[in-house]
C-alpha cells in the first residue's frame, strides 16, 4: 500500500496546535491530504474528546524537545541509544507492539522540530570526536510511517550529514523511503528495517509492509548512498523457525560488501501485563517465563539457541557487520558470543559504546 | 414513608404484581428467611399493591402458622428509589452472586430503571457492575454457572468461552479440590494450550481426558502446556535424586532459568559432615555439565 492510500485508509482527522501552526510540517500535509477533515486546537490538551482516538493525528510544538536514552531495561545490557521523539504512537497494528497497550486509543502526536534536536546531537558528537553517536527516532512510533507527510526526518540527515561519527538511524517496518531519495549527502544516516518471516509478517504485523517490500526499500536507499541496519526484532519461536530466519538471512546475503550499519536481535518479550494481548497470536501458547527485570521472554536456552543459530548465519553471509543483542543480560552475551572473533566483538562493542549527554543537553542517563 | 401492618394474603398478592421487584428469586428460603419477618419489616409501596423487598421471606412462610398481621414499611418514590430501598434491606453489598447481580441490572433493563452509581455500589461496591454484568451475560450458560459458584472469575471464563464445553467440563471437575488460583491456572494454561496449537474439539476432548485420567492432573495439563520447562525441571530433578538426596546438599537453578549460575548450599555441624558434603559434591562432578546444560 502506498503511504497515501495508507493515510486516506487510517487517518480521520489532522489536527495541530497553535504552536505549530505556521510549520512546514503542518503545510505539507495539508497539501497532501486535502480532503481529510483538519481543525487547530489551542494546545494538545484542548483536542475535542471525540477525537481522542489513533485515527486523529496532532501536530504539536513541544516547548521542551524530548531526547533522551533508549530506556534499556534493568539488568541486561542496552545498545546506548540515544532517541528523539518525532512521533508518538503507531497504527501498523503489530500483535506483539507494547504501544498496543500503553498508546491504544491515543492520538498520534507529531513533535515537530525547529533544529534544537540536531544541535544537541551535534554537540554530543562535537564532545566526543572519534565515538560513533547513535541517535533514532524508532522509539516509540515507527520513524517512515508518517514521514512522507510531513518530511521531519530530512533535516535532521541533511543537519548531521557532515559529522561522520553521526549515525541517525531511522527504525521502520515499512517501505516509506522513497521521500529521502532525493537527499544529496545522506552522511552517517542509517535506515533500518525490522525483519521477520512472511508468515509472521502476514500473521502478527497488522498494516507493515511485507518482506520483499522491505528488503526492496533497503535496496533503494543503499543506492541513494544511505547505510542501512536490520532489526530482527521481536524474533518469534515458530514452528519452522530456523528454515524461516535462515531464508531472511540468505535473502541479506544480497547486502554483503554494502553499507550494512549493524544487525540486532531481540525474541519477543512482553511485560507481564500485556499477557491478555496475546490471546490469539500465533505465539499464546509459546513458552514464556519471567526474566530478571520483570519482563515476560522465552526460556534462556530456547533464546539463546535462537540467537546462536542467527548469528552464525549472519557472520557466514555478511561477515564483518556487527551482530548485537537488544535487551538481554550478561550471561546471554558471553553464552552466544563465546565463540566470536576478535574482530566481532570489536565491531559490536563500538556499535553499543555509550556516550555521555547530561553535561550537554542536560539529560540524565 | 409509613410503618403499618398488612396480612399475610396482602403480601402473598403483592408479591404476585408484575410490577413488584422479585430480584433475589433464586434465595434459597432457609431458615434466616424464615425468621427475618420478626425482626424487619415488609418494603411495600403503590399503597402496598406492590411488594418492593420480602419475596423470599413470603415463600419462607409458605407452611408455616401465619400470624394476623406482618409488619410494612410503605414507600414513595421512583423505581430507582424504590430498588435502592430494596438493596438496602437486602444488605448485602459484595456479597450477591453473579446471578443475583444479573437479576438487579436486567430488572433495571427490563423496567426502564435508571441504575445510578449509588445504587449499583449497594450491589458491589468497586467495580462497574453494569458492564461486568453484560460481560457475565455474555458467557455460555455452564462457564456462567461456574462463574455464579466462584469456581473460577469472570476474566478466566471470558478466556475460556471458545473452548469445548465437554473438554472444560471435564477439566473444571478434575481441577475443583485446587485452590481458587491454581484451579485458574490450570485452565488458562488449557486454554492457552488449545487455542496455540489450535485444537479441534476432538482433539480438545481427547487431550482433557487424558488429563483428567492423570494421578496429578495439574502437572498433566503443566506439562502440555509448558513441555521445554517441565523438561528442564525434570532434568534438575534427575540430577538432585541422584547425587544429592540425602547428602543435606541443595542444588539451585536460576529462577525461571534465567542466567548462568547454579547455586550449591549445604551446612555442617563438623568436620566429618564437612567431608561428607564435599565428598557427595565430587561424586556430583560427573553430573554437573549435563546440569548446567539446561541453562543455555
Amino acid at each position: 500500500m502506498t503511504s497515501l492510500a495508507y493515510y486516506s485508509k487510517t487517518i480521520g482527522t489532522l489536527a495541530w496546535t497553535a504552536a505549530a501552526a505556521d510549520h512546514a510540517a503542518v503545510r505539507r500535509a495539508r497539501e497532501l491530504l486535502p480532503g481529510i477533515p483538519h481543525l487547530e486546537v489551542g494546545g494538545a490538551t484542548d483536542l475535542p474528546e471525540d477525537l481522542r482516538t489513533p485515527r486523529t493525528i496532532l501536530v504539536d510544538r513541544p516547548e521542551r524537545r524530548t531526547f533522551g536514552r533508549c530506556p534499556g531495561t534493568q539488568g541486561h545490557l542496552c545498545c546506548n541509544y540515544l532517541t528523539v521523539d518525532l512521533y508518538v504512537g503507531c497504527t501498523l497494528g503489530c500483535s506483539y507492539c507494547i504501544m498496543q497497550s500503553y498508546l491504544r486509543d491515543k492520538t498520534i502526536v507529531v513533535q515537530v522540530d525547529d533544529g534544537e534536536a540536531i544541535e544537541q546531537i551535534r554537540a554530543v558528537a562535537r564532545l566526543h570526536p572519534g565515538r560513533t553517536v547513535r541517535v533514532g527516532t524508532g522509539e516509540v512510533g515507527d520513524s517512515l510511517l508518517y514521514d512522507p507527510l510531513f518530511d521531519l526526518s530530512r533535516p535532521f540527515i541533511v543537519g548531521l550529514a557532515d559529522l561522520p561519527t553521526v549515525r541517525f538511524e531511522l527504525k521502520t517496518k515499512t517501505g516509506y523511503v522513497d521521500h529521502l531519495l532525493d537527499v544529496e549527502n545522506p552522511g552517517g544516516a542509517v535506515i533500518a528495517f525490522s525483519l521477520n518471516p512472511p508468515e509472521v509478517t502476514q500473521r502478527e504485523e497488522g498494516y507493515a509492509a511485507s518482506l520483499e517490500e522491505r528488503l526492496a526499500a533497503a535496496e533503494r536507499v543503499l543506492d541513494a548512498g544511505y547505510g542501512v541496519a536490520f532489526h530482527f526484532d521481536p524474533m518469534i519461536r515458530i514452528e519452522r523457525w530456523r528454515e524461516a530466519y535462515g531464508d531472511i538471512v540468505a535473502r541479506l546475503g544480497a547486502f554483503r560488501d554494502r553499507d550494512v550499519a549493524w544487525i540486532s536481535m531481540g525474541t519477543m518479550r512482553f511485560p507481564r501485563p500485556l499477557e491478555p494481548y496475546l490471546h490469539g497470536t500465533s505465539y499464546e501458547a509459546h513458552e514464556f517465563v519471567r526474566s530478571r527485570d520483570g519482563k515476560m521472554r522465552y526460556l534462556q536456552p530456547l533464546r539463546a539457541e535462537m540467537y546462536r543459530t542467527v548469528r552464525s548465519a549472519l557472520d557466514r553471509t555478511l561477515p564483518g557487520v556487527p551482530v548485537y543483542l537488544c535487551m538481554e543480560s550478561a550471561s546471554m552475551w558471553r553464552n552466544v558470543y563465546n565463540t566470536a572473533s576478535g574482530g566481532q566483538l570489536r565491531a559490536v562493542r563500538d556499535v553499543l559504546r555509550p556516550v555521555t549527554i547530561q553535561d550537554v543537553v542536560g539529560v540524565d542517563r | 414513608m409509613t410503618l403499618s401492618e398488612c396480612t399475610l394474603e396482602s403480601l402473598r398478592t403483592a408479591a404476585r404484581s408484575d410490577a413488584s421487584l422479585d430480584l433475589f428469586s433464586a434465595t434459597d428460603p432457609g431458615t434466616i428467611e424464615r425468621v427475618r419477618h420478626r425482626l424487619s419489616p415488609f418494603l411495600v409501596a403503590d399503597g402496598g399493591r406492590r411488594l418492593v423487598w420480602g419475596f423470599a421471606v413470603v415463600r419462607a412462610l409458605e407452611g408455616e402458622p401465619a400470624r394476623s398481621t406482618y409488619p410494612i414499611l410503605s414507600l414513595d418514590g421512583s423505581d430507582t428509589d424504590l430498588l435502592a430501598a430494596a438493596l438496602r434491606m437486602e444488605a448485602r453489598t459484595d456479597r450477591y452472586t453473579w446471578r443475583e447481580r444479573a437479576a438487579v441490572v436486567t430488572l433495571a433493563n427490563d423496567r426502564a430503571i435508571h441504575l445510578d452509581n449509588q445504587t449499583t455500589a449497594l450491589v458491589a461496591s468497586a467495580g462497574d457492575v453494569v458492564s461486568t454484568v453484560l460481560r457475565f451475560l455474555r458467557l455460555p450458560s455452564f462457564l456462567a454457572d461456574a462463574v455464579d459458584r466462584e469456581r473460577i472469575d469472570l476474566r478466566t471464563a471470558e478466556f475460556c468461552a471458545e473452548r469445548d464445553r465437554e473438554a472444560l467440563a471435564i477439566l473444571l471437575e478434575v481441577s475443583e479440590p485446587l485452590s481458587f488460583s491454581r484451579r485458574k491456572r490450570m485452565l488458562r494454561w488449557y486454554c492457552e494450550y488449545a487455542a496455540g496449537n489450535e485444537l479441534d474439539k476432538k482433539t480438545e476432548r481427547e487431550r482433557a481426558r487424558q488429563i483428567g485420567v492423570s494421578p496429578q492432573p495439574e502437572s498433566a495439563m503443566r506439562l502440555l502446556r509448558y513441555p521445554v520447562l517441565s523438561a528442564l525441571d525434570e532434568r534438575v530433578r534427575l540430577f538432585t535424586d541422584r547425587y544429592c538426596r540425602g547428602t543435606g546438599i541443595r542444588i539451585e537453578p536460576p529462577p525461571s532459568y534465567e542466567g548462568d549460575e547454579v547455586r550449591v548450599s549445604f551446612g555442617f555441624r563438623t568436620a566429618r559432615e564437612y567431608a561428607v558434603r564435599v565428598d557427595s559434591l565430587s561424586r556430583a562432578r560427573e553430573g554437573i555439565d549435563d546440569l548446567l546444560s539446561v541453562l543455555f
